[in-house]
């Protein structure tokens, strides 16, 4: 199984130079419509998005992330580097736990 | 206070709402033991998450700037023309386990080809190379990063459910049953008072006209 990249033109370049195969997207649908169809590949293994395009999707990724089976989701940051609110799993711990560790 | 169920004060209703308590004390028991263990897991995992998503940070950071430099020498046109498309001999292979019933993933990345170049030495430069390497060693990180956060989104959220639930029978459900069964036991006993009460005078009045 092999990585899939969803983000914008120059991340998706430069990981193509390690033999990633990515789609650029912009829009909210344009994203759901990829992630609906990697989402049926049985060869992909993890699916990345850059955190500036999860952000328009979080629900559906979400509902992704707790199914079994199914690609992995993994939010990374593009080159301007990592939006500092985005921490979903950091937080989701933290809420369940009820503190801070 | 009056947080007790509306029954009629009958012997079954009691019982019946005496074993529904014992059932929730050991449903109780059980959530608590689960959570414990969630807890313990999500605490260990989430140290290692820090580190891992820190490493990522780090190299993708050196990766990106790496990149802006060689498309600054190469010019992006030449950098779109290369790929390494026909080298993607990575395997990632994705296992489950699973934790108090939480199905999560074991990432195993390999490669067989770690350095695989198509494009030749001319008019490709050392930032190219500097910019490939660098995409291609975060790709093994990211792997790692993707098995640990996946993880624990899905115990901290299996965390969170069992917690309700087992505050919704600690605060909610038991303290309930309880208040009904002594409401019930209150009622019955006054109940039976009531009767002996009743024998009591009719004996009695059957006394008297004897």
């Amino acid at each position: 199984m092999k990585f899939f990249l969803i983000g914008d033109k120059e991340t998706v370049l430069g990981f193509s130079l390690a033999g990633v195969e990515g789609q650029v997207a912009e829009s909210e649908t344009e994203i759901l419509k990829i992630l609906r169809e990697m989402r049926r590949r049985s060869n992909i293994g993890i699916i990345m998005i850059t955190e500036r395009l999860a952000v328009r999707v979080q629900p559906f990724l979400k509902s992704m992330l707790l199914q079994k089976g199914g690609p992995l989701i993994l939010e990374i940051p593009d080159r301007q580097g990592s939006l500092r609110q985005k921490k979903m799993a950091e937080a989701l711990v933290l809420a369940a736990l009820g503190m801070k560790i | 206070m009056s947080n007790r169920l509306n029954l009629s004060a009958t012997r079954s209703n009691l019982l019946r709402i005496k074993e529904e308590l014992e059932f929730a004390r050991e449903g109780y028991e059980l959530l608590e033991q689960k959570r414990e263990v969630l807890v313990a897991e999500v605490i260990g995992m989430l140290e290692s998450l820090r580190k891992s998503k820190k490493e990522v940070e780090e190299i993708l950071n050196k990766a990106y700037r790496s990149f802006e430099q060689t498309s600054v020498i190469l010019g992006m046109k030449k950098v779109s023309q290369i790929t390494l498309a026909a080298c993607s001999r990575e395997k990632i292979q994705v296992s489950d386990r699973s934790i108090m019933g939480v199905v999560i993933p074991i990432v195993n990345y390999s490669r067989e080809n770690m350095l695989c170049n198509i494009y030749g030495f001319q008019g490709t430069s050392a930032s190219l190379d500097k910019t490939v390497h660098l995409f291609c060693s975060s790709l093994k990180k990211l792997a790692k990063l993707a098995e640990l956060e996946v993880s624990l989104i899905r115990l901290a959220t299996e965390l969170k459910k069992t917690q309700r639930r087992a505050n919704a029978l600690n605060y909610l459900f038991i303290p309930q049953y309880s208040e009904t069964i002594k409401y019930l036991e209150n009622t019955l006993e006054e109940k039976e008072r009531q009767e002996l009460f009743q024998l009591k005078r009719a004996k009695n009045i059957h006394h008297k006209n004897n």
